[in-house]
Protein backbone atom coordinates (compact mmCIF):
# COMPACT_ATOMS: atom_id res chain seq x y z
CA UNK A 1 0.00 0.00 0.00
CA UNK A 2 2.70 2.46 1.02
CA UNK A 3 4.71 1.52 -2.03
CA UNK A 4 1.76 2.24 -4.29
CA UNK A 5 1.17 5.68 -2.75
CA UNK A 6 4.87 6.45 -2.96
CA UNK A 7 4.90 5.45 -6.62
CA UNK A 8 1.97 7.67 -7.48
CA UNK A 9 3.46 10.54 -5.51
CA UNK A 10 6.77 10.24 -7.33
CA UNK A 11 4.97 10.02 -10.67
CA UNK A 12 3.04 13.21 -9.98
CA UNK A 13 6.13 14.89 -8.57
CA UNK A 14 8.18 13.95 -11.62
CA UNK A 15 5.50 15.39 -13.89
CA UNK A 16 5.42 18.63 -11.95
CA UNK A 17 9.21 18.79 -11.94
CA UNK A 18 9.34 18.36 -15.72
CA UNK A 19 6.73 21.05 -16.24
CA UNK A 20 8.50 23.44 -13.85
CA UNK A 21 11.80 22.84 -15.58
CA UNK A 22 10.61 23.75 -19.07
CA UNK A 23 8.33 26.51 -17.86
CA UNK A 24 11.05 27.84 -15.60
CA UNK A 25 13.42 28.05 -18.56
CA UNK A 26 10.85 29.93 -20.64
CA UNK A 27 9.86 32.28 -17.81
CA UNK A 28 13.47 33.13 -17.07
CA UNK A 29 14.08 33.86 -20.73
CA UNK A 30 11.06 36.16 -20.77
CA UNK A 31 11.20 37.85 -17.40
CA UNK A 32 14.59 37.40 -15.75
CA UNK A 33 17.25 37.54 -18.45
CA UNK A 34 15.97 40.65 -20.29
CA UNK A 35 16.15 42.88 -17.20
CA UNK A 36 19.62 41.49 -16.46
CA UNK A 37 20.66 42.33 -20.01
CA UNK A 38 19.14 45.77 -19.65
CA UNK A 39 20.93 46.53 -16.42
CA UNK A 40 24.28 45.00 -17.38
CA UNK A 41 26.24 46.69 -20.12
CA UNK A 42 29.26 44.46 -19.96
CA UNK A 43 28.69 41.13 -21.73
CA UNK A 44 30.92 39.15 -19.41
CA UNK A 45 29.18 40.40 -16.30
CA UNK A 46 25.79 39.73 -17.86
CA UNK A 47 26.69 36.13 -18.63
CA UNK A 48 28.05 35.67 -15.14
CA UNK A 49 24.81 36.96 -13.65
CA UNK A 50 22.70 34.75 -15.89
CA UNK A 51 24.73 31.72 -14.87
CA UNK A 52 24.27 32.65 -11.25
CA UNK A 53 20.52 32.66 -11.71
CA UNK A 54 20.69 29.24 -13.36
CA UNK A 55 22.84 27.98 -10.50
CA UNK A 56 20.34 29.12 -7.86
CA UNK A 57 17.41 27.75 -9.84
CA UNK A 58 19.09 24.36 -10.17
CA UNK A 59 20.07 24.35 -6.52
CA UNK A 60 16.48 24.96 -5.55
CA UNK A 61 15.26 22.36 -8.05
CA UNK A 62 17.61 19.69 -6.70
CA UNK A 63 16.60 20.58 -3.14
CA UNK A 64 12.90 20.24 -3.99
CA UNK A 65 13.41 16.87 -5.68
CA UNK A 66 15.19 15.71 -2.57
CA UNK A 67 12.87 16.95 0.16
CA UNK A 68 9.86 16.08 -1.98
CA UNK A 69 11.11 12.49 -2.01
CA UNK A 70 11.08 12.43 -5.82
CA UNK A 71 14.76 11.85 -6.47
CA UNK A 72 17.48 11.71 -3.86
CA UNK A 73 20.98 13.01 -4.51
CA UNK A 74 24.29 12.94 -2.67
CA UNK A 75 27.48 14.75 -3.52
CA UNK A 76 30.90 13.39 -2.59
CA UNK A 77 33.96 15.61 -2.62
CA UNK A 78 32.12 18.61 -4.06
CA UNK A 79 34.23 20.86 -1.83
CA UNK A 80 37.03 20.34 -4.37
CA UNK A 81 35.13 22.67 -6.67
CA UNK A 82 35.93 25.73 -4.61
CA UNK A 83 39.63 25.35 -5.48
CA UNK A 84 39.11 24.45 -9.09
CA UNK A 85 40.05 27.05 -11.75
CA UNK A 86 40.45 26.66 -15.47
CA UNK A 87 39.77 22.94 -15.41
CA UNK A 88 37.76 20.58 -17.52
CA UNK A 89 35.01 18.87 -15.55
CA UNK A 90 34.35 15.54 -17.19
CA UNK A 91 31.46 13.26 -16.24
CA UNK A 92 29.61 10.23 -17.46
CA UNK A 93 26.01 10.87 -18.45
CA UNK A 94 23.48 8.25 -17.32
CA UNK A 95 20.44 10.47 -16.87
CA UNK A 96 18.66 13.62 -17.96
CA UNK A 97 19.28 15.38 -14.67
CA UNK A 98 23.08 15.02 -14.57
CA UNK A 99 23.67 18.54 -15.80
CA UNK A 100 21.24 19.93 -13.27
CA UNK A 101 22.94 18.16 -10.38
CA UNK A 102 26.41 19.22 -11.46
CA UNK A 103 25.49 22.81 -12.21
CA UNK A 104 23.71 23.12 -8.87
CA UNK A 105 27.22 23.12 -7.41
CA UNK A 106 28.87 25.49 -9.91
CA UNK A 107 27.94 29.18 -9.85
CA UNK A 108 29.91 30.20 -12.95
CA UNK A 109 30.71 27.34 -15.25
CA UNK A 110 31.10 27.22 -19.01
CA UNK A 111 29.39 24.26 -20.56
CA UNK A 112 29.53 22.40 -23.84
CA UNK A 113 25.95 21.57 -24.69
CA UNK A 114 24.20 19.45 -27.27
CA UNK A 115 23.21 21.78 -30.12
CA UNK A 116 19.59 20.55 -30.19
CA UNK A 117 18.93 22.51 -27.00
CA UNK A 118 19.36 25.82 -28.85
CA UNK A 119 16.23 24.95 -30.84
CA UNK A 120 14.29 23.90 -27.76
CA UNK A 121 11.42 26.37 -27.30
CA UNK A 122 11.77 26.38 -23.51
CA UNK A 123 15.50 26.11 -23.02
CA UNK A 124 16.92 27.73 -26.16
CA UNK A 125 16.75 31.18 -24.57
CA UNK A 126 18.64 29.94 -21.54
CA UNK A 127 21.43 28.54 -23.71
CA UNK A 128 21.82 31.84 -25.55
CA UNK A 129 21.66 34.00 -22.43
CA UNK A 130 24.23 31.90 -20.58
CA UNK A 131 26.69 31.93 -23.47
CA UNK A 132 27.26 28.20 -23.54
CA UNK A 133 29.22 26.45 -26.26
CA UNK A 134 27.41 24.41 -28.92
CA UNK A 135 28.78 20.97 -29.61
CA UNK A 136 28.08 20.98 -33.34
CA UNK A 137 30.39 23.77 -34.35
CA UNK A 138 33.69 23.33 -36.05
CA UNK A 139 36.28 21.74 -33.75
CA UNK A 140 38.51 24.78 -34.17
CA UNK A 141 35.91 27.34 -33.15
CA UNK A 142 35.03 25.21 -30.14
CA UNK A 143 38.69 25.33 -29.11
CA UNK A 144 38.76 29.12 -29.38
CA UNK A 145 35.67 29.43 -27.19
CA UNK A 146 37.15 27.07 -24.63
CA UNK A 147 40.41 28.98 -24.63
CA UNK A 148 38.52 32.13 -23.70
CA UNK A 149 36.72 30.49 -20.79
CA UNK A 150 39.89 28.84 -19.48
CA UNK A 151 41.81 32.10 -19.69
CA UNK A 152 39.20 33.65 -17.41
CA UNK A 153 39.72 30.83 -14.95
CA UNK A 154 36.31 29.32 -15.63
CA UNK A 155 35.81 25.60 -15.54
CA UNK A 156 34.26 23.85 -18.50
CA UNK A 157 31.73 21.11 -17.99
CA UNK A 158 31.62 18.46 -20.68
CA UNK A 159 30.04 15.05 -21.08
CA UNK A 160 32.42 13.24 -23.43
CA UNK A 161 29.69 10.85 -24.52
CA UNK A 162 28.04 13.80 -26.26
CA UNK A 163 24.62 12.64 -25.12
CA UNK A 164 23.19 10.33 -22.49
CA UNK A 165 24.57 6.79 -22.27
CA UNK A 166 22.60 4.15 -24.07
CA UNK A 167 21.52 1.65 -21.39
CA UNK A 168 23.18 -1.72 -21.79
CA UNK A 169 25.84 -0.46 -24.16
CA UNK A 170 29.46 0.28 -23.25
CA UNK A 171 30.36 3.94 -22.87
CA UNK A 172 31.75 5.59 -26.01
CA UNK A 173 33.59 8.90 -25.71
CA UNK A 174 33.99 11.53 -28.39
CA UNK A 175 37.37 13.22 -28.65
CA UNK A 176 36.36 16.85 -28.07
CA UNK A 177 37.31 16.91 -24.39
CA UNK A 178 40.68 15.32 -25.14
CA UNK A 179 41.36 17.90 -27.84
CA UNK A 180 40.86 20.63 -25.27
CA UNK A 181 42.74 18.93 -22.43
CA UNK A 182 45.83 18.03 -24.44
CA UNK A 183 46.02 21.29 -26.37
CA UNK A 184 45.72 23.63 -23.38
CA UNK A 185 47.11 21.15 -20.85
CA UNK A 186 43.91 21.67 -18.92
CA UNK A 187 43.62 19.66 -15.72
CA UNK A 188 40.70 17.25 -15.76
CA UNK A 189 38.40 16.86 -12.78
CA UNK A 190 36.82 13.44 -13.05
CA UNK A 191 33.24 13.10 -11.89
CA UNK A 192 31.37 9.84 -11.66
CA UNK A 193 27.59 9.85 -11.62
CA UNK A 194 25.79 6.76 -10.40
CA UNK A 195 22.06 6.51 -10.49
CA UNK A 196 20.30 3.67 -8.73
CA UNK A 197 17.79 2.49 -9.76
CA UNK A 198 18.25 3.94 -13.25
CA UNK A 199 15.85 6.71 -14.17
CA UNK A 200 15.43 9.25 -16.97
CA UNK A 201 17.85 7.30 -19.12
CA UNK A 202 18.14 7.78 -22.84
CA UNK A 203 15.09 6.58 -24.70
CA UNK A 204 12.80 6.32 -21.69
CA UNK A 205 9.91 8.77 -21.26
CA UNK A 206 9.60 10.88 -18.11
CA UNK A 207 6.72 8.81 -16.71
CA UNK A 208 8.66 5.54 -16.83
CA UNK A 209 9.80 5.97 -13.23
CA UNK A 210 11.46 3.13 -11.30
CA UNK A 211 9.57 1.08 -8.66
CA UNK A 212 11.52 2.71 -5.83
CA UNK A 213 13.03 6.15 -5.44
CA UNK A 214 16.21 6.80 -7.42
CA UNK A 215 19.29 8.08 -5.77
CA UNK A 216 22.08 9.90 -7.56
CA UNK A 217 25.61 9.67 -6.18
CA UNK A 218 27.82 12.32 -7.69
CA UNK A 219 31.48 11.85 -6.81
CA UNK A 220 34.25 14.30 -7.54
CA UNK A 221 37.16 11.91 -7.94
CA UNK A 222 40.72 12.50 -9.12
CA UNK A 223 42.07 15.65 -10.67
CA UNK A 224 44.29 14.70 -13.60
CA UNK A 225 47.27 16.90 -14.26
CA UNK A 226 47.66 17.08 -18.02
CA UNK A 227 50.92 18.98 -18.22
CA UNK A 228 53.45 16.78 -19.93
CA UNK A 229 50.94 14.04 -20.76
CA UNK A 230 52.63 11.69 -23.27
CA UNK A 231 55.06 14.50 -23.99
CA UNK A 232 56.80 12.76 -26.87
CA UNK A 233 53.77 11.60 -28.78
CA UNK A 234 52.15 13.62 -31.57
CA UNK A 235 49.03 15.58 -30.68
CA UNK A 236 46.68 13.24 -32.54
CA UNK A 237 47.97 10.23 -30.62
CA UNK A 238 47.72 11.96 -27.23
CA UNK A 239 44.12 12.84 -27.93
CA UNK A 240 43.20 9.31 -28.92
CA UNK A 241 45.01 7.67 -26.03
CA UNK A 242 43.44 10.02 -23.50
CA UNK A 243 39.98 9.40 -24.94
CA UNK A 244 40.47 5.65 -24.66
CA UNK A 245 42.02 5.81 -21.21
CA UNK A 246 39.11 7.73 -19.78
CA UNK A 247 36.61 5.53 -21.56
CA UNK A 248 38.23 2.57 -19.83
CA UNK A 249 38.32 4.43 -16.52
CA UNK A 250 34.57 5.02 -16.61
CA UNK A 251 33.76 1.54 -17.83
CA UNK A 252 35.71 0.25 -14.82
CA UNK A 253 34.06 2.68 -12.40
CA UNK A 254 30.58 1.81 -13.54
CA UNK A 255 30.92 -1.93 -13.37
CA UNK A 256 32.58 -2.05 -9.95
CA UNK A 257 30.11 0.08 -8.10
CA UNK B 1 56.38 11.25 -56.79
CA UNK B 2 53.77 8.99 -58.33
CA UNK B 3 50.18 8.71 -57.19
CA UNK B 4 51.03 5.41 -55.63
CA UNK B 5 53.91 6.89 -53.64
CA UNK B 6 51.59 9.56 -52.32
CA UNK B 7 48.92 7.01 -51.47
CA UNK B 8 51.40 4.84 -49.59
CA UNK B 9 52.81 7.77 -47.66
CA UNK B 10 49.33 8.99 -46.80
CA UNK B 11 48.32 5.53 -45.59
CA UNK B 12 51.38 5.47 -43.41
CA UNK B 13 50.44 8.82 -41.86
CA UNK B 14 46.87 7.73 -41.27
CA UNK B 15 48.04 4.65 -39.40
CA UNK B 16 50.78 6.36 -37.42
CA UNK B 17 49.14 9.64 -36.54
CA UNK B 18 45.48 8.76 -36.36
CA UNK B 19 45.54 5.10 -35.41
CA UNK B 20 43.47 4.15 -38.44
CA UNK B 21 43.40 0.38 -38.90
CA UNK B 22 45.27 -0.27 -42.20
CA UNK B 23 42.51 -2.47 -43.57
CA UNK B 24 40.08 0.46 -43.47
CA UNK B 25 42.18 2.57 -45.80
CA UNK B 26 41.09 2.65 -49.43
CA UNK B 27 40.86 5.43 -52.03
CA UNK B 28 37.13 5.71 -51.36
CA UNK B 29 37.38 5.83 -47.57
CA UNK B 30 35.92 9.07 -46.21
CA UNK B 31 38.31 10.86 -43.87
CA UNK B 32 35.69 12.19 -41.49
CA UNK B 33 33.07 9.48 -41.55
CA UNK B 34 34.95 6.24 -42.16
CA UNK B 35 38.35 7.04 -40.70
CA UNK B 36 37.09 9.15 -37.80
CA UNK B 37 39.25 12.22 -38.35
CA UNK B 38 38.12 15.66 -37.22
CA UNK B 39 38.95 19.13 -38.50
CA UNK B 40 41.89 19.50 -36.11
CA UNK B 41 43.29 16.21 -37.39
CA UNK B 42 42.93 17.56 -40.91
CA UNK B 43 45.16 20.49 -40.03
CA UNK B 44 47.79 18.11 -38.66
CA UNK B 45 47.58 16.09 -41.84
CA UNK B 46 48.02 19.17 -44.01
CA UNK B 47 51.13 20.12 -42.06
CA UNK B 48 52.51 16.64 -42.52
CA UNK B 49 51.79 16.72 -46.26
CA UNK B 50 53.50 20.07 -46.53
CA UNK B 51 56.60 18.56 -44.99
CA UNK B 52 56.41 15.71 -47.45
CA UNK B 53 55.96 17.79 -50.58
CA UNK B 54 57.88 20.87 -49.52
CA UNK B 55 54.94 22.94 -50.84
CA UNK B 56 52.59 25.22 -49.01
CA UNK B 57 49.06 23.83 -48.99
CA UNK B 58 46.43 26.54 -48.56
CA UNK B 59 43.87 25.40 -45.98
CA UNK B 60 40.93 26.41 -48.16
CA UNK B 61 42.20 24.03 -50.81
CA UNK B 62 41.87 21.22 -48.33
CA UNK B 63 38.43 22.10 -47.09
CA UNK B 64 36.61 20.28 -49.90
CA UNK B 65 38.68 17.16 -49.49
CA UNK B 66 36.54 14.24 -48.34
CA UNK B 67 38.15 10.93 -49.24
CA UNK B 68 41.62 9.43 -49.22
CA UNK B 69 41.53 9.54 -53.03
CA UNK B 70 40.77 13.28 -52.92
CA UNK B 71 43.87 13.91 -50.82
CA UNK B 72 46.04 11.95 -53.26
CA UNK B 73 44.59 13.92 -56.21
CA UNK B 74 45.13 17.22 -54.47
CA UNK B 75 48.73 16.48 -53.52
CA UNK B 76 49.48 15.08 -56.95
CA UNK B 77 48.09 18.20 -58.66
CA UNK B 78 50.11 20.38 -56.32
CA UNK B 79 53.35 18.60 -57.16
CA UNK B 80 52.62 18.78 -60.88
CA UNK B 81 51.91 22.50 -60.73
Amino acid sequence: MFEKINYVWRLIGTGIAFACFSLGGALMTLFVFPPIALLTKDDETRIRRVRRVIYHAFRFFVFMLRIGGIIDSRFHGAEKLSQLRGALIVANHPALLDTVFLMSRMPDVQCIVKHELWDNPYLGGVMRAAGYIRNDGDAMSMMTQCEKALAKGQNILIFPEGTRSVPGQPIRFQRGFANIATHFETPIQLVTILCDPPTLAKGSPWYAIPPRQSRFDISFDELLDMSGYLRHEPRSIKVRRLTRELEQYYIGKLCHE
Amino acid sequence: MTREDIYNKLSEYLVEMFEVPPEQISPDAQLYEDLDLDSIDAVDLVVKLQDLTGKKIPPEEFRTVRSVGDVVDRVHALLAA
